[in-house]
């Protein structure tokens, strides 16, 4: 008997769990709003139940439009509606992004499937791409109108410049104009010096060495910090010091973060607007070979000095490195090659040097001495 | 009208709630559902204290999953681009869709747990003895069915706890000598965990298994009936002094021909007395509804309590930090991680120690136990017997030891396979915004 | 017909039904392992030679450490031998390490602790026709394997 009640009441929290969602009270106050506002058709036809954004061929599910169902109302419905049922801000770009066809989650991010908002937004412990809230983008110090730009990047990344994106069009040109590709390789072009970066934003979190990193442990703010001082994220790289703004390293990292494999199909990948051209980057030549001077010219080649400097081909990255035995002393070369910082710090007249050089400093490279020794009587015969 | 309605539902219930000692038998011979019950039943074996009445839980939690699967089935496709978002599907957008997947899952939990227990219970009862022994086989083939049908259930949803789960189990199985590289080509269709996986083992889970186990459960019920009624009975027949009356040489009931018999009614009407007997229908009838009620209760409060998980969609290029088999296969998991042999230069893996050779030979000693069971047969039916004291302690310290292996691998094992005491905060891992 | 070629003929029919029982029972089990699969060949090309980094670089995609030594490579695998984890790449220390339970490798892959049971198989690679090296996780080579890459520049 006892257990007879028990089923029924169990039973019936079962139904009341299930019919008191989240979402319910929304749609009923929406359709109130709708009275509200004079559309009493719209509010006749409107049926309380999940909703969803359905487009297979771009993987999108949403339902966020259960409980944001001003998404498509901007010309009717105030901009001052409280969230849930604000319309959509209106942007110059989203007559070329309609609703249906590309739901929330491209751009916002967060979980499509969901119908309860902490689920939808965060996802919880389990979902590893949150909605780019406020709150989210406050954590590096951004607006939700900034770091959304990142999911832009995942289709328009064959832009040079997009309009509405100012904080990626910014980390385009640094990319340019700092020369990543010297050491790094982004589609198929680039130096080997550093890790490819093609697919960046696909890169697991966990495989990052966050012993030097401050704060939370996310892959932004290794990015990020790695951004600022390569030395201190990762000791003993070769990464020089770039010396880049908070503002400008957010950018760049926005941009690796948004490089992913995603496939789509080809009616979505967006015309590209000024294609950014493919940079030129030479492949280092081979270092002139050198008698009685192998050891040094191996070094050179494995070392990676030769994705900066060429012998007698001109000014890469560095200087050419022809002939430097007779414009420096031994003495110089050997403190040079030991710490390159600390022969500027030490030296007032070397301290204009690195603006010649777009304002890098030649990283220290940890050589022992012999390594030192064996270089050093290369460059003096070459 | 209402005399026509009355006259209908009497035509339809009396056998449930028999008004008289005849109708008591006659509803066991009438009635499809109650037939393989005996007419009468000694009231030592209904009693609540001797059987707890597992094994009714058990064959109430199949029955809880058998309908529960059979819905979740409509929902679902063995596909391994649709199966997550089907997950999803059931875990946002199907009307309970949820409490489906919790009931589905709480049982399955629950129903390794009381199988266990009802093994435990056959164990320290000694119920296993003389013609008891080709039940108890059977008995243990359930057992092994249902941790299958568990792990084949496990990929289903198709998420990092489902790919990575099978992982660390098919890559054990890969560890048996010879053989093991084939039964894992076998079960996976292929070398890796893919399509062809999913497919096999969502026919294993909703199909092969199902359906054996419910044909071992009807003959696992009728060799109850045939070794005369539950072990409880022996005590009984043992105190008796009299000498029991011969059976009579009528029906005998035998499968493929392979065993024979007389009726279980004539023996046990000759073995036991009237005093120790009660009729099944009601007594034993109403018996079973209440455990399966209770049961039903429980799998359904722990569904309102507390939701499966379902973690992020399987990506097989990135492993989980800590990958963990099920709770049941974790005191398996804590031994595979811990008994690789170094000799000499020469390892020996854990897989095929911890994970085939150990459990292996745990099943074979659990199979054959009943015939070196060498204590009097006085023993039979009698819960801790003190002749069968050092067996009750065997079983009993290996059943802690378990417990204890999945309790680490629960609460104390954390990333990277350290040992975080409870308390001790895991390290937050990274992600990437 | 007399009793004896009676039985001798009962028993072929009874046999021939019985044998051809278990041949659709062996030709069920035969079915059951897949002559086609739908996975990714084991064979398959990497990138040209000099398109590789002194030293090890980690290929997520195919789950295998390209090491490069000044002209030389080699491949080794990067999943874990114990239970299939992917294993990572400790520069600072040379070894491989499995987030797992723990196992460690040398740089050359063999095992320094762990319940890994063996070390870190090494692929074999050769160079294609088009200059691209092809790694082949079917075979496996023994430790100590280089090729020889024509056409890398350093």
């Amino acid at each position: 008997m006892i257990l007879s009640v028990a089923f029924f009441v169990l039973v019936a929290l079962a139904f009341f769990r299930e019919y008191d969602s989240e979402w319910a009270p929304y749609e009923k106050h929406f359709r109130l709003i709708l009275e509200q506002h004079n559309r009493i058709d719209d509010a006749r036809r409107f049926s309380v139940g999940i909703k969803q954004i359905w487009n297979p061929e771009m993987g999108v599910v949403d339902r966020c439009v259960t409980c944001h169902l001003g998404y498509d109302w901007g010309s009717v419905l105030p901009a001052s509606l409280p969230q849930p049922f604000t319309p959509h801000t209106a942007l110059p770009y989203l007559e070329k992004h309609p609703f249906l066809r590309f739901g929330c989650t491209p751009c916002h991010g967060g979980q499509g499937w969901a119908t309860e908002k902490v689920a939808a937004h965060t996802g919880g412990e389990h979902w590893d791409d949150p909605m780019i809230s406020t709150e989210v983008a406050g954590r590096y110090q951004m607006t939700m109108g900034q770091m959304v730009q990142m999911r832009c990047n995942f289709c328009h990344r064959h832009d040079l410049s997009t309009q509405g994106m100012d904080q990626i069009n910014l980390a385009k040109q640094l990319f340019k104009k700092k020369k990543c590709l010297i050491c790094h390789t982004v589609e198929g072009k680039g130096g080997m010096v550093g890790p490819e970066l093609t697919f960046h934003g696909d890169k697991s979190p966990e495989l990052l060495d966050f012993s030097h990193v401050t704060g939370d442990k996310t892959m932004f703010n290794w990015d990020y910090q790695h951004l600022m001082d390569p030395g201190k994220v990762s000791p003993g790289t070769t990464m020089p010091t770039f010396g880049f703004k908070p503002e400008e390293a957010r950018a760049l990292t926005m941009m690796l973060l948004s490089w992913k494999h995603l496939t789509f199909p080809p009616q979505y990948i967006p015309s590209p607007i000024e294609v950014a051209p493919l940079q030129v980057v030479h492949l280092p030549a081979e270092a002139p070979n050198v008698p009685g001077a192998e050891d040094g010219r191996k070094l050179f080649q494995t070392r990676g000095c030769n994705q900066c400097h060429t012998i007698g081909a001109g000014k890469l990255i560095g200087p050419d490195l022809a002939g430097v035995g007779s414009r420096h002393p031994a003495d110089w070369l050997r403190g040079w090659l030991a710490d390159p910082s600390a022969m500027i710090r030490a030296n007032p007249d070397l301290a204009k040097w690195p603006d010649e050089f777009g304002g890098i400093v030649m990283p220290n490279q940890n050589l022992t001495p012999a390594e030192i020794n064996a270089i050093l009587a290369y460059l003096q015969k070459v | 009208m209402r005399d026509q309605f009355l006259k209908l539902w009497e035509k339809l219930t009396w056998s449930w709630a028999p008004r008289s000692e005849r109708e008591s038998g006659e509803a066991i011979v009438q009635n499809l559902w109650l037939h393989w019950f005996p007419a009468k039943v000694a009231r030592r074996s209904m009693s609540w204290n001797y059987s707890l009445y597992f094994g009714v839980a058990a064959a109430s939690l199949f029955l809880i999953l058998t309908v529960t699967g059979l819905l979740l089935m409509l929902f679902y496709v063995p596909a391994t681009s649709e199966a997550y978002g089907d997950m999803k599907d059931l875990q946002f957008a199907v009307s309970f869709g949820w409490l489906l997947r919790n009931q589905h899952r709480w049982a399955a939990h629950g129903m390794v747990l009381v199988v266990y227990l009802h093994m435990a219970r056959v164990f320290f009862t000694g119920a296993y003895r003389g013609q008891r022994f080709l039940n108890w086989i059977i008995g243990v083939i359930l057992l092994m069915a249902t941790l299958l049908l568990s792990f084949t259930g496990y990929l289903l949803p198709w998420d990092q706890l489902a790919l990575w789960a099978v992982t660390v189990g098919t890559n054990i199985a890969r560890e048996g000598p010879v053989v093991g590289d084939t039964i894992r080509y076998l079960l996976l269709g292929g070398t890796e965990i893919g399509q062809n996986a999913l497919l096999r083992f969502y026919v294993l889970h909703v199909f092969i298994l199902p359906v054996s186990v419910w044909i071992m459960f009807g003959y696992h019920m009728w060799r109850v009936r045939k070794d005369g009624g539950m072990a409880a009975i022996e005590p009984l027949k043992f105190a008796r002094k009299a000498e029991p009356k011969q059976p009579s040489a009528t029906k005998s009931y035998s499968l493929f021909g392979l065993t024979r018999g007389a009726t279980v009614q004539v023996l046990s009407s000759t073995e036991l007395e009237e005093k120790d007997l009660a009729f099944s229908s009601p007594d034993l009838t109403r018996r079973i509804v209440v455990v399966f009620l209770l049961v039903f209760n429980v799998t359904l409060l722990l569904s309102l309590l507390s939701n499966a998980p379902l973690e992020e969609a399987a990506n097989p290029a990135l492993t989980p930090n800590p990958a963990k088999a099920p709770w049941y296969f974790l005191w398996l998991q804590e031994l595979v991680a811990s008994t690789t042999i170094g000799i000499g230069s020469y390892r020996i893996s854990g897989g095929l120690i911890g994970g085939i050779i150990v459990p292996g030979l745990l099943l074979g000693v659990l199979a054959v136990w009943p015939l070196f069971d060498r204590s009097p047969r006085s023993c039979e039916g009698v819960w801790f017997a003190p002749e069968r004291r050092w067996q009750n302690i065997t079983f009993a310290a290996i059943t802690v030891v378990i417990i204890l292996l999945i309790a680490v691998g629960l609460g104390i094992r954390g990333p990277y396979w350290r040992l975080y005491w409870p308390g001790q905060p895991w390290p937050q891992m990274p992600r990437v915004l | 017909m007399n009793t004896t070629r009676r039985r001798f003929l009962e028993f072929l029919g009874k046999g021939a039904v019985f044998a051809a029982f278990l041949a659709q029972i062996a030709a069920a089990g035969r079915a059951l392992l897949p002559n086609v699969l739908y996975e990714p060949s084991k064979r398959f090309k990497i990138k040209r030679p000099d398109e590789y980094a002194q030293g090890y670089t980690f290929d997520a995609n195919n789950r295998l450490f390209v090491i490069r030594n000044e002209n030389t490579f080699h491949v080794i695998s990067a999943i874990c031998t114990h239970l299939g984890c992917t294993v990572q790449w400790r520069g600072q220390s040379q070894e491989f390490a499995c987030p797992c339970h723990g196992s460690l490798y040398r740089a050359d892959g063999t095992v320094i602790g762990g319940p890994a049971p063996r070390p870190l198989p090494w692929f074999e690679v050769t160079q294609a026709p088009d200059g691209r090296l092809e790694v082949d996780t079917g075979t496996i080579v023994p430790e100590g394997f280089a090729l020889n890459a024509k056409k890398a520049t350093a």
